[in-house]
């Protein structure tokens, strides 16, 4: 018999557990990202616009970025976290 | 604090299929990660075995020594590599190491940078094909521990959480170790405020990885260094925005003629930071940092005519690292470029040895 030592590492399950969960969208402040993308010009708008009739939120927030290079910058990022219940992030590159 | 799993198999000649079954290897064969290989992988770094160490992007897995020293076993590394691994371990589980790291669809891959005494200790090949293959158990074993641990600790497997359209063929095993006995210079790691008895670790988010021919028995030095210089202007990592860094490695022949003519490391770093630009025609990048732009002038103008934009690239973005064979009549060089949206594109640590 040949006693094997696993390699592999797993998240941390306390970090897992921190995490909030959202019991319903709907009603609740809403948050997007969008790098505008040029693939998703047509797509996002509608996207926005349907979660919006969806879920009727209270207020929505908005960041769209001009490049999708660089992260949106962390004061920006805090601020627009700190308005809302919820993010939708559009990513692409 | 998590305890690494224990399996078991029957036999040695079950081993290649059990590790392939559990997906604990990118492909390559490893070797048995046994209980007793592990243990004298600890026993000899001589701290706890569940001691966290951090976690490793971009899975977040917790890598602990015990979870680390099975990857170096698996790796081929004897007990001696494992302070090397350990503190390329720490500036991968360090935040100002991004998650980007490995998930760009750049297939960026990690390139492990080892300078000082320990490389002497622990006899890297440092010569003729620094890059390998060239039969160096520390550069091989260290460089696919390292990979290992991304693979295993970091869950970094294509399709699922790295997304790299082309893979890099370094990515296997990339590691070098900084020349000792033929560099004019102090190991690159003093640049970084380490002190020259010290040995570290530097890792680094790799991108291109170019050679560069610099012809110097034929041409002045002066043109060695625009040869340098414009293997940077040729790389659209330049154009783009974010942290870069940018690692030459040179032979020793080449290091040996620019410390001959009067050159330290540093303002070697200082008058190829000065020279390096490219050609409007070639700018594709907008300044902000971001999105494709055509070019306002493409096409419409000779050569001659064209003008030449300064990439703003500074001395500090720039290391120079020694190592390769010996080439009298012509230097060379490797070129490594980096660039990351967020965070810094290389983190050097000092290697704590065990007391």
């Amino acid at each position: 018999m040949i006693e094997l030592v696993s390699p592999v590492g797993y998240p941390k399950v306390e970090a897992q557990a921190q995490r909030r969960s959202l019991d319903t969208p709907v009603g609740r402040r809403a948050g997007f990202i969008w790098n505008q993308y040029p693939a998703t010009r047509h797509f996002w708008p509608r996207l926005e616009h349907a979660l919006e009739t969806l879920c009727k939120p209270s207020s929505v927030h908005r960041a769209y970025k001009t490049n999708t290079w660089m992260p949106l910058e962390q004061a920006k990022f805090s601020e627009l976290a700190d308005s809302v219940d919820y993010l939708v992030i559009g990513v692409g590159a | 604090m998590q305890r690494a799993e224990i399996h078991r198999i029957e036999s040695i000649e079950q081993f290649t299929g059990f590790v392939y079954e559990q997906g604990w290897t990118d492909g390559l064969p490893v070797f048995p990660p046994t209980r007793e290989a592990v243990e004298s992988i600890v026993a000899y770094v001589g701290r706890a075995r569940g001691e966290v160490l951090g976690t490793i992007f971009p899975g977040d897995g917790e890598a602990t020594l015990e979870n680390v020293a099975a990857n170096c076993a698996m790796a081929g590394c004897l007990p001696e590599h494992a302070p090397v691994v350990l503190a390329a371990v720490e500036c991968l589980a360090d935040p100002a190491m991004p998650i980007t790291t490995t998930q760009s669809t750049g297939s960026a891959s990690i390139l492990t940078i080892v300078t000082g005494p320990v490389v002497g200790a622990l006899k890297f090949h440092t010569r003729e094909w620094i890059f390998g293959p060239n039969g160096g158990r520390a550069n091989a074993a260290i460089g696919r521990a390292i990979r290992l641990i991304l693979w295993n600790i970091g869950r970094a497997q294509p399709g699922k959480l790295i997304k790299g359209t082309m893979g890099h063929p370094a990515s296997w095993s990339y590691c070098i170790g900084e020349e000792q006995e033929l560099t004019p210079w102090e190991p690159m790691h003093v640049d970084l405020g380490l002190a020259a008895t010290d040995s570290a670790v530097t890792v680094m988010k790799a991108g291109e990885h170019s050679q560069l021919a610099v012809p110097i028995n034929t041409v002045g030095l002066n043109e060695c260094i625009t040869l340098l210089a414009r293997g940077i202007g040729r790389l659209g990592i330049t154009t783009s925005g974010g942290k870069r860094g940018f690692v030459y490695v040179i032979n020793p022949s080449l290091a040996q003629a620019f410390a001959r003519a009067g050159f330290t490391r540093d303002n070697l770093r200082t008058v190829i930071a000065e020279r390096a630009f490219k050609y409007s025609y070639d700018w594709q990048n907008d300044s902000n940092q971001g999105d494709a732009m055509p070019c306002p002038d493409l096409d419409t103008k000779a050569p001659t005519e064209r003008g030449i934009v300064v990439a703003p690239i500074t001395p500090d973005e720039i290391h120079v690292v020694v190592g390769g064979g010996e080439a009298p009549q012509m230097g060379q060089c490797v070129s490594v470029s980096s660039r990351s949206s967020a965070g810094k594109p290389m983190l050097t640590k000092r290697i704590r040895f065990p007391a």
